[in-house]
């Protein structure tokens, strides 16, 4: 069944958790509990996922064909229950067009002086 | 925690999710618990996730189902959703009778629930990280000296250790023992709990480190033991705040700095229940004990563990042990060579049975389930009443064509709904309990996390599921049964006529419980009230025991240093009395080898003239050594005599003081004073005895009387152990005494590396803990069944009223007067609540001769209490009838009769 491809900002913006894991993701494939692991070490522990909430989007971007399962990295064998997810190429272009528009965003704020100094008023 | 959620999330989800992500998001959890334990902010927001998650995928398929399956889908629960959602309307109506139920059911769920986390621990599953713990036994010895009371230990000597090894009736054996250690320097020190175990307790119990690793048998080697510690995590979070750098810095225990290798999962306690902080290896405590720690039959201080191969059973493991004991005994205690070696699940307690605790565990679950079943019976009679008004529109459904199930599955929609709500509320409830439970009540035992765990969830759950059916089930059944013509007969005062038996049965079974309930509540305080009239001989409370630790002796080499140090510490403990005196709100003060309920002294006495002392099932006499203001200062009466005096120390006429019963029984019908009695080894002199104390407790509060004496300090000779007592004055706390006294000690010596405080109480008080929580829980709770029982006759009282509000106005109308009508309803009334009154009591007649053994000297069937109990029950079912009675005599006569 031919669909047309949605454009990548159809999907924006991307839910935080969402934006996380395909971050996590970017650079190698990983399984549950990696994710929530990387996300943790990326944040210095600030943020932590659930599994629940991780397993919820994880669902969500295998949907829309953001994300896509793959063999497990050679080095890292071992247990057959688990599953490791990498982006597709639709998922960089959500993710890259996310970041570009999260640095226009933070371009435009930079110009009015917000998040600088304290504000008095 | 995070697997059971998870669970339960995967339970409650779509279908499509579940198949897909199982196995997987159930690795992911297991992962996550095994590697971060869970504390209760955690499980917090794991429960907090999987409310959200559940909710959350299905609002996503929804969405989905909307954009891309615009068709309606029948689904085959869709008739009971519909049902959940007619009856969750229905309870919005009536919001006060569905508060009412679900506060009912909240109670109930969470005392039960509350009850299930601590039995589950302290008697279902033991203590955390265990791996298949139903294996896992400790050893005890049983030993029957001739005319003593059998006596049952589980503490002892490397060589048993050795020897146990050798049996095949185990996989691994290892050892351990748990004592107080200094840990620190300086004004940091403070006590903590060592875990001092043989590297192969580890292995054999199949916990894994959260950090590093545990000791290995070559660090745990004895003679060449290397100083190494594992942290508990607790220790780990407390003394290094948690950083993952811990691992090769040192800690200093005792006097001697340890390096840290590793630190243990969150909860692991070892074999036992109670926290320990650091585990060290076993073969550096030995040393401390004797010299000879591995060869001597007289030194007891280890536990033995072992886990038994599959197929061996208990039995089996007893006769091994014991043909092993007995062909390789080399000691000189002739009941030992001849005693009995056992096994026994870890749940026992010191002496191989099951613990006070966990028999007043059982109890407490038993009362627990009875709260339940009081809220249960009322909410059935209150969904019956409901349901009884409700007789028309089920007629009318069933004329309109409904099936009997159909209309069944309508009531029990409601009642399950209120049943969720009091699982809900039940949940609070459990963790609050739990939470004051693992505080109060069983402070002594390591819980580790959040009181609600998957466990107590998936129980609070089935207690919910259970009370939602055993409270729906009857009315639905009622409901059905009401044959249709009658119910749309009897016009607009429905249910007219029935004077529902199975209502007053429901109402009397409350009572019936409630007066079980308050017995038990009366026969624990009682028992409470007993132990704290036991005279003692002591007063406890005003006593302050320091115990002050210096640098092992032992890191002194030159000998001649060393008996200077000893000198200097004497000295210390007659400047310390001294210095103390002068502490404000302190009235005595003295020093003490061997206190009252703490004593293991004994000392080869005899008598001139006697071949053999008189025996005593306690054993032989115990013997404290004491200043002269001791007696002043515990508390303890001189009956005949003098107590000592400052001229009575070393080097003076050896004198002794003793007890009431040693007098009684070794000089019957003779004046003990002017006697001479023998303490020590030979050659030993003659003691004169100069005085007669009233008798105090060796160790228990519960125990045989005890022959005991007392010998000025410092003229005690192989045993010592030096306590400095302060008496507080009337009206003044321990509590604010006790910083002055260290202060006070601190100040005079500053090589005092910790000071130790507390009160003779302290030492009695575990024992009076299972009276303290029967007490407690019974009173709480017989108080909760009798509010809700008491709401429970009110609501049938009211009911009653407005059902008959016809034939009260037809009375009234024919000259009934208002004194008429309050003796009928206040006596019926009275009379439910008697019939409670009596059937509960036979009841709590039945199961109390299973409870007396709990009981400190206090009978089980009490008239008093019974008659209290009675009293109390009848007085608030009377309460409960006041306000409808009132009601009644408002009827006015007119207004009933225009109703039809």
């Amino acid at each position: 069944m031919a669909v047309a491809d949605p454009h990548p900002n159809s999907f924006l913006p991307l839910a935080t958790d969402a934006l996380l894991i395909l971050l996590a993701l970017a650079s190698r494939p990983l399984h549950g509990y990696g994710i929530i692991r990387d996300v943790e070490e990326r944040s210095n522990g600030s943020t932590v996922l659930q599994t629940g909430a991780l397993y919820r989007m994880l669902r969500r971007l295998l949907r829309d064909a953001l994300i896509e399962e793959c063999d497990p990295p050679a080095r890292e064998t071992g247990d057959p229950r688990r599953r490791y997810y990498r982006p597709t190429r639709r998922g960089r272009m959500v993710l890259d067009a996310e970041i570009a528009r999260m640095s226009r965003l933070v371009r435009a704020a930079r110009e009015t002086g917000a998040g600088k100094l304290p504000r008095l008023v | 925690m995070r697997t059971w959620i998870c669970r339960i999330v995967l339970a409650l989800s779509p279908g499509e999710f579940r198949s897909r992500f199982h196995d997987e998001m159930l690795d992911t959890a297991r992962t996550l618990d095994r590697i971060r334990g869970a504390d209760w902010r955690d499980s917090g927001r794991a429960i907090a996730d999987a409310i959200w998650t559940i909710c959350a995928i299905r609002h996503d398929l929804r969405v989905e189902h909307r954009l891309r399956i615009p068709t309606h889908r029948r689904q085959p629960m869709h008739g009971l959703w519909q049902d959940v959602r007619f009856a969750a309307r229905g309870l919005r109506r009536d919001p006060w009778f569905a508060m009412f139920i679900v506060i009912a059911l909240t109670l109930g769920i969470g005392a039960s629930a509350a009850m299930f986390g601590i039995a589950d621990r302290l008697i279902l599953r033991g203590p955390l990280h265990i791996r298949d713990s139903a294996r896992v036994v400790r050893m005890y010895l049983t030993a029957s000296p001739d005319g003593r009371r059998q006596f049952t230990t589980n503490s002892f000597g490397y060589v048993s250790y050795e020897l146990a090894r050798r049996a095949s009736a185990f996989d691994e054996v290892a050892t351990y023992a748990v004592n107080d250690i200094l840990v620190g320097d300086g004004a940091t020190a403070t006590i903590a709990r060592g875990g001092y175990a043989s590297a192969g307790l580890f292995p054999l119990l199949g916990v894994a480190p959260a950090l590093g690793r545990f000791f290995g048998a070559d660090e745990d080697r004895p003679g060449s033991a290397e100083h190494v510690a594992v942290l508990s995590d607790a220790a780990w979070q407390r003394w290094f705040g948690g950083r993952h750098d811990v691992i090769g810095r040192d800690v200093t225990v005792g006097s001697h700095r340890y390096a840290i290798v590793g630190v243990a999962p969150r909860g692991f306690t070892g074999p036992q229940l109670g926290a320990v902080d650091v585990w060290l290896p076993m073969s550096l405590k030995g040393p401390q004990t004797t010299a000879e720690w591995q060869t001597s039959w007289n030194a007891q201080w280890l536990r033995i563990v072992g886990r038994l191969k599959p197929t061996v059973t208990f039995a089996r493991a007893n006769d091994e042990l014991t043909a092993i004991h007995r062909a390789n005994y080399a000691g000189t205690r002739k009941p030992v060579a001849q005693a009995r070696m056992t096994v026994a699940p870890l749940s026992a307690n010191d002496y191989g049975v099951e613990a006070p605790e966990v028999s007043v565990v059982r109890w407490l679950s038993g009362v627990a389930l009875m709260v339940l079943a009081i809220a249960c019976a009322n909410v059935t009679n209150l969904l019956i009443a409901r349901g009884m008004r409700r007789s028309r529109e089920m007629a009318l459904r069933t004329a309109l064509g409904a099936r009997a199930w159909r209309l069944v599955r309508l009531l029990l929609a409601e009642s399950l709904l209120l049943a969720c709500g009091g699982a809900l509320g039940g949940i609070a409830v459990a963790s609050l309990l739990g939470a004051l439970a693992h505080r109060f009540i069983f402070s002594a035992i390591e819980w580790g996390a959040f009181p609600i765990d998957g466990r107590v969830l998936a129980a609070s759950i089935i207690f919910a599921l259970m009370s939602g059916l055993i409270v729906g089930l009857l009315p639905a059944w009622r409901a059905v049964r009401t044959t249709l013509a009658a119910a749309l007969k009897t016009g607009v005062r429905e249910g007219r006529g029935q004077r529902s038996t199975l209502r007053h049965a429901l109402t009397i079974t409350q009572a019936a419980l409630s007066v079980v309930l308050l017995v038990g509540a009366g026969l624990f305080l009682r028992s409470l009230w007993n132990v704290r009239a036991v005279h003692l001989g002591v007063d406890p409370d005003r006593v302050l025991v320091a115990d002050v630790i210096h640098a092992s002796l032992s890191l002194i080499a030159d000998s001649a240093a060393k008996e200077a140090e000893r000198t200097r510490r004497r000295d210390f403990t007659s400047r310390a009395i001294e210095q103390l005196r002068r502490v404000p709100g302190v009235e005595h003060t003295s020093a003490a080898v061997g206190l009252p309920f703490g004593n293991r002294f004994t000392s080869g006495t005899r008598v001139p003239g006697l071949a053999t002392l008189p025996q005593m099932p306690s054993g032989p006499p115990s013997v404290s050594a004491v200043t002269s203001d001791y007696f002043a200062t515990v508390g303890t009466r001189i009956v005949r005599g003098r107590a000592f005096g400052p001229d009575d120390h070393a080097g003076t006429e050896p004198v002794a003081i003793v007890s009431a019963t040693m007098a009684a029984m070794i000089w019957p019908d003779q004046e003990a004073i002017g006697k001479c009695l023998i303490s020590g080894a030979d050659p030993a002199p003659c003691a004169r005895i100069v005085g007669i104390a009233e008798d105090t407790h060796r160790s228990e509060l519960r125990e045989p009387p005890v022959m005991h004496y007392y010998i000025p300090f410092g003229q005690e000779v192989g045993f010592g152990g030096t306590q400095i007592l302060a008496r507080t004055a009337e009206g003044t706390a321990a509590a604010t005494t006790g910083p002055e006294v260290r202060r006070a000690l601190v100040a005079l010596d500053s090589t005092i590396r910790y000071v130790g405080l507390s009160t003779i109480q302290e030492a009695i008080d575990p024992q009076t803990a299972s009276w303290r929580i029967g007490a407690t829980v019974f009173s709480l709770a017989g108080v909760l069944a009798l509010i809700v029982a008491a709401i429970g006759m009110y609501s049938v009282m009211s009911y009653l009223v407005a059902d008959r509000t016809h034939e009260i106005g037809v009375r009234l109308a024919l000259g009934a007067r208002g004194a008429d009508l309050a003796r009928v309803l206040l006596g019926g009334s009275a009379l439910t609540a008697a019939t409670g009154v009596a059937i509960g009591s036979l009841g709590a007649l039945a199961v109390g001769r299973f409870v007396e053994p709990l009981l400190f000297d206090e009978s089980a069937r009490d008239p008093v209490i019974f008659a209290a109990v009675a009293a109390m029950v009848v007085i608030v079912a009377l309460a409960a009838a006041v306000v409808p009675t009132w009601r009644a005599r408002q009827i006015d006569p007119l207004e009933a009769l225009r109703v039809e």
